[in-house]
């Protein structure tokens, strides 16, 4: 078909306007590219900084007196230039005054922070009872139960004396708390041409320099932590563990090998400085305590259980297991859930503020903490339920705990997808690290702590070294190398590497320190009851009373208690 | 038997902070510590088993 005169004009009539167009971008190019130089050269200088002079301090309105005393329902008028501290009234207010309130608030919201959520963590110790009570027969209630009340008041005195020096000693530069400076003393030998931290030397009593408010602060908070440690351990020992060698255990868990751990990984010793040191990732990083806690406690409880040795019933001569359930699984899931609620504390509350340097990013932890509770909790149901046809409430609860556990190292470096993921997979291992103990290794574990806090605390490690996501900021640096601790999934196999080194401590030194210590333990007092105690219920031979006086209890000779109404 | 564990779970960290001292490479740094690791591991599981060799359960208890 032929093109005619219309053809042609519409095609130069097209042309004309592609010609306008392209002039119009380029005018537009020339005229705004210039423009949008000059607007840029305009916005680079900052506003020039308007000093505040004493005379701008002076001149603050103030309520008066009368104003105030007719009352303040919307809260307009409380809280004031008025309110600031002065150092001298007769001078009135400085600027000095209202730059050194400023300082102290921030120290005062870190203080208040960190010394609730440590009251929140101390409260996790009626979650374990709870627990560890339920998951016992009841002939042994009163034991259990004494056992995770006093491990309180043993663990805490011992820190006192000098497990919180040996840990804290040397920490100096913890800004949140005014810096800490009365923690000035690490012990560190030099090998290598690297200088190795091993112990703090201050502390001791919390006596001298360290009668320090922000020391007490700290105190309060890495005690509480300290002892959820100590108290893992009386899970795994229960219903065979004579309560004066429960004691001298706990004493030295508190005062020698947690410190010791604590202080390698939080008081500046040399597994936080291999970054520095060796150039690799941020060094071991434990946000508040997958390893330095939970690690530490499983680990020290596979070794007592390993010197006690099981229940009798436990195995037969086969040694295939037979079941003890508990006595209370009501008791146990309630105890899971004031847990959960405790480590609202146990993790957020490891910022050690909640102003300045990054820790607004509280919210962010304590929803990680949340969702991988959730997901653990998925992780052993969905296990249980696959492989047993029932989902079983008490490694429903410690799928939950094992999720918890395992979010707790590295919750202040991951987002929730990674929250999630790892904490399903504590939940589905947990489950299978307690067929493996009680089947394999044979040790006996009445409450799956060691699964619990051991093998999940390790995963939650090696966790951290996978899913950190590298958004973090606390500060600009984390164990002096700067940036934000990334994990392998996001570019940073140094950051694992230090992860496993963690891990290989905890079970090559942390778990022999507590094997030798609790052998000898054994020797010098003897960590078992006897036979006849432990087949009658611990509660009358070692406590005195029972902790259900009004039932009759009746042994069936293989370890087994039957209730029978009284 | 309980000794021999006690030294693989030591050895095992021996190993993993040697890595650290002898090479810079990052991969061969991940071996040794993986290895590190599993050896540690493995101890455990060998005083557990000497544990086990004289196991009350084995005498009826």
């Amino acid at each position: 078909m032929m093109r005619g005169d219309g053809w042609s004009s519409r095609i130069a009539h097209r042309r004309a306007r592609r010609n306008v167009g392209i002039t119009l971008v380029l005018v537009a190019l020339l005229g705004v590219s210039p423009a949008a130089l000059i607007r840029a050269d305009e916005a680079a200088p900052a506003a020039a900084a308007v000093p505040i002079t004493a005379a701008d301090i002076k001149n603050v309105p103030v309520p008066s007196t009368d104003d105030l005393a007719k009352g303040d329902p919307g809260g307009t008028i409380t809280g004031n230039a008025g309110d600031i501290v002065m150092a001298d009234a007769k001078a009135g207010l400085t600027l000095n005054d209202v730059v050194s309130q400023i300082g102290q608030n921030r120290i005062a919201i870190n203080f208040v922070w960190t010394l609730i959520t440590g009251y929140l963590v101390m409260f996790m110790q009626a979650g374990f009872a709870l627990v560890e009570t339920g998951l016992c027969r009841a002939k042994n209630a009163n034991h259990t139960m004494m056992m995770n009340f006093m491990v309180y008041g043993f663990g805490m005195f011992a820190y006192w004396v000098m497990g919180f020096a040996l840990q804290q000693g040397g920490s100096a530069g913890v800004t949140n708390l005014g810096g800490l400076q009365a923690l000035s003393n690490e012990f560190k030998i030099s090998l290598f041409g690297k200088d190795w931290g091993l112990f703090g030397t201050q502390g001791f009593f919390l006596s001298g320099q360290t009668y320090d408010v922000g020391v007490m602060v700290m105190f309060l908070f890495q005690m509480v932590f300290m002892d959820t440690a100590a108290t893992i351990v009386t899970g795994a020992c229960a219903e065979r563990w004579k309560f004066a060698a429960f004691a001298m255990s706990s004493m030295m868990l508190a005062a020698i090998w947690y410190p010791l751990y604590g202080n390698w990984a939080w008081g500046g010793g040399w597994l936080s400085q291999l970054g520095v040191n060796f150039k690799i990732g941020h060094g071991y990083c434990d946000f508040a305590g997958s390893g330095v806690v939970h690690a530490v406690g499983g680990l020290s409880a596979l070794a007592a259980g390993m010197i006690i040795g099981p229940r009798i019933g436990k195995y037969n001569r086969d040694g295939s297991p037979n079941a003890m359930p508990g006595h209370d699984i009501t008791m146990v899931l309630l105890g899971c859930f004031i847990l959960a609620f405790g480590w609202f504390g146990f993790n957020p509350g490891s910022t050690l503020g909640a102003s300045g340097a990054g820790n607004l990013r509280i919210g962010s932890i304590a929803v990680n903490t949340m969702i991988a509770g959730a997901t653990g909790s998925f992780g052993a149901i969905l296990y249980m339920w696959m492989r047993f046809g029932k989902p079983d409430a008490s490694m429903s609860g410690n799928g939950l705990l094992a999720g918890l556990v395992a979010i707790t190292a590295p919750s202040g470096f991951v987002n929730t997808v990674g929250a999630a993921i790892l904490g399903f997979v504590a939940g589905a291992l947990v489950c299978l690290s307690v067929e493996f103990i009680e089947r394999v290794m044979k040790v006996d574990d009445p409450v799956g702590a060691i699964s619990v806090h051991g093998t999940c605390g390790l995963w939650g490690v090696l966790s951290l070294g996978l899913f950190a996501d590298g958004t973090s900021n606390y500060g600009g640096s984390w164990n002096g190398v700067d940036g934000s601790v990334t994990g392998l999934f996001y570019g940073d196999a140094g950051q694992f590497v230090c992860q496993l080194i963690g891990c290989c401590t905890l079970v090559g030194i942390i778990f022999t320190i507590a094997y030798l210590i609790n052998w000898g333990i054994n020797i010098f007092v003897g960590q078992r009851v006897s036979a006849e105690a432990e087949l009658e219920g611990l509660d009358l031979p070692e406590m005195g009373a029972l902790g259900y006086p009004e039932f009759q209890l009746v042994t069936t000779g293989t370890g087994r208690s039957v209730e029978v109404g009284g | 038997m309980k000794g021999l564990g006690l030294a693989m779970a030591v050895g095992g960290w021996v190993i993993a902070v040697a890595g650290l001292l002898v090479v810079d490479d990052t991969a061969v740094r991940m071996v040794l510590a993986l290895a590190g690791f599993a050896t540690a591991i493995a101890g455990v599981m060998t005083l557990n088993r000497g544990h086990l060799e004289d196991a009350p359960w084995k005498r009826g208890f």
